[in-house]
């Protein structure tokens, strides 16, 4: 730091041949006085010079000091000090004197300067221990839901093996009793007991292709590639892909689709979420009854609904859908098997396009799931 | 009865001369007058008259010579006298005069007249 805010611009003066009588009170009171002869500067005396050099005259006691600027630093001026075993110095700016710079002044400041330091120090200790009583609360929690999210997850790959394991119970007996008695059993059976293998391997199938992609997802290892897409096209592939399941339930689904435009998606990702909500429709409606799967649009998003007239969800657990873990087995209409997997896999894709994903239900009337996906070339688009 | 007073005065008067000395005046260390002070008042009282020569010795600080005798004796020979009589005699603070004529005279002067 500079001396600028130190300087004394309201100095005493003295003329070179006044007796030093007469200004030794003001040096007492000044600490030193600036001697100048006819507005020229002579120097600076102190009350040290009195005493090194003991004369009547003003002049005959100055002794030889340098002077500074106002850009010296407060260390540089106070080793100038020490070396010339003085007390003041003059200050100048471009070859005239602006004040005078006291030791005093700049040790005070010092002191008070350390002083500030020093509290600011006590301050900051103290922030400084908040904060870290703040930061090890925050471990403290974060260790605590890290272990909460861990043990949810493996409470949910233990649903997820129980899951997987009933089918290829299914799988194996079917099989190793069909092979035992193919000779015996006719057509009707044989076609039967291959319709359950099927059925099972199918859901195995849909399961672990949901598995691997909740896993890549959540490794953020999966591609996310968004473009332009058909959802009548897409409407098509999904159709074909559940016909079987919507066949044996005797299951009517009407898309509709207020919305004639292309939607900006990435397009496995939106049939995920698609097969994913209609399969849930599928699982939890009874027989015979009717989903609807509608698109519309509003000027930012294409929002699309499955409502179907199944179960309906138990408002307790409509929380809990998207939450990994509360997930446990559940069970359709005809004891089909889920683990919610699906659910999950629907929020993570739907927010990764920027849209969200809700759902509103009443049991025994049945659910409707919404999610929205941003319109193509929409200025609000987030994808 | 009332005492009388009565006034007992001793009178003698002298001409002097300002500066109060000719030629020569030693300034000791640490004089109540420093060197400026009295350079000073000689060039009021009589401008140009003196020189000043700066000594280092432990108990002298200057001395004051009236040109006039530096004209007749180089300062280099003159502050050696000065050196070898004067200085081992001054005190710290002490002004000392000192009276010094200079007489030059020449034993044969040879010339074509």
């Amino acid at each position: 730091m500079d001396i600028s805010k130190l300087i004394n611009k309201k100095y005493v003066t003295a003329k070179p041949f006044d007796g030093v009588a007469k200004i030794r009170k003001l040096l007492i009171e000044d600490t030193a006085v600036v001697v100048v002869d006819d507005d020229k500067y002579i120097g600076v005396l102190t009350a040290l010079d009195i005493i090194k050099n003991p004369h009547i005259l003003v002049v005959d006691c100055l002794e030889y000091k340098p002077t500074v600027s106002s850009e010296y630093s407060i260390y540089q001026t106070l080793t100038l000090m020490d070396k010339l075993e003085t007390n003041a110095l003059a200050v100048f700016f471009e070859n005239t004197i602006i004040g005078i710079i006291l030791q005093k002044d700049l040790l005070r400041f010092l002191s008070q300067h350390e002083f500030e330091v020093e509290k600011e120090l006590l301050l900051r200790t103290e922030e400084f221990e908040e904060l870290n009583c703040s930061i090890e609360s925050i471990v403290d929690e974060r260790t605590k839901e890290l272990n909460a999210i861990n043990n949810a997850k493996d409470k949910f790959f233990a649903i997820l093996a129980h899951d997987l394991k009933n089918p290829f119970n299914i799988i194996l007996g079917f099989s190793d009793l069909l092979l035992m008695n193919i000779s015996k059993f006719d057509k009707e059976k044989i076609a039967f007991q291959v319709t359950q293998i099927s059925n099972a391997a199918n859901q195995t199938f849909t399961l672990l292709e949901n598995l691997l992609s909740w896993s890549l997802s959540q490794s953020n290892k999966i591609s996310f590639d968004p473009q332009s897409v058909c959802l009548d096209q897409l409407y098509k592939i999904i159709d074909s892909e559940v016909k079987v399941a919507v066949q044996s339930k005797n299951l009517k689904i009407n898309f509709k689709s207020n919305f004639q435009g292309e939607m900006y998606a990435d397009i496995n990702m939106l049939q995920t979420i698609l097969r994913n909500l209609i399969s849930n429709a599928i699982k939890f409606s009874y027989k015979n009854k009717q989903i609807h799967v509608n698109a519309e649009q509003n000027s930012t998003h294409v929002v699309i609904s499955v409502i179907d007239e199944g179960t309906g969800i138990n408002p307790e657990m409509i929380d809990y859908l998207f939450d990994i873990s509360q997930k446990t087995t559940t069970h359709g209409t005809e004891n089909e098997k889920g683990t919610g997997l699906g659910l999950l896999l629907c929020k993570e894709y739907v927010e990764k396009h920027g849209g969200s994903i809700s759902v509103q239900s009443e049991l025994g009337v049945g659910s409707n799931f919404k999610f929205s996906l941003p319109l193509i070339n929409s200025e609000n688009s987030t994808v | 009865m009332e005492t009388a007073l009565k006034y007992s005065i001793t009178l003698r008067f002298e001409e002097i001369k300002l500066p109060p000395f000719d030629e020569i005046l030693v300034m000791g260390v640490n004089s109540p007058h420093g060197k400026h002070g009295i350079s000073k008042s000689f060039e009021l009282l009589i401008p140009n008259g003196f020189e000043i020569i700066d000594i280092k010795e432990k108990f002298v600080e200057a001395v004051f010579v009236s040109k006039r005798i530096l004209v007749k004796l180089p300062p280099e020979k003159l502050l050696k006298i000065l050196s070898d009589k004067v200085f081992p005699y001054v005190s710290e603070g002490e002004l000392v005069r000192v009276d010094l004529k200079v007489c030059i005279s020449y034993n044969s002067i040879e010339e074509d007249f």
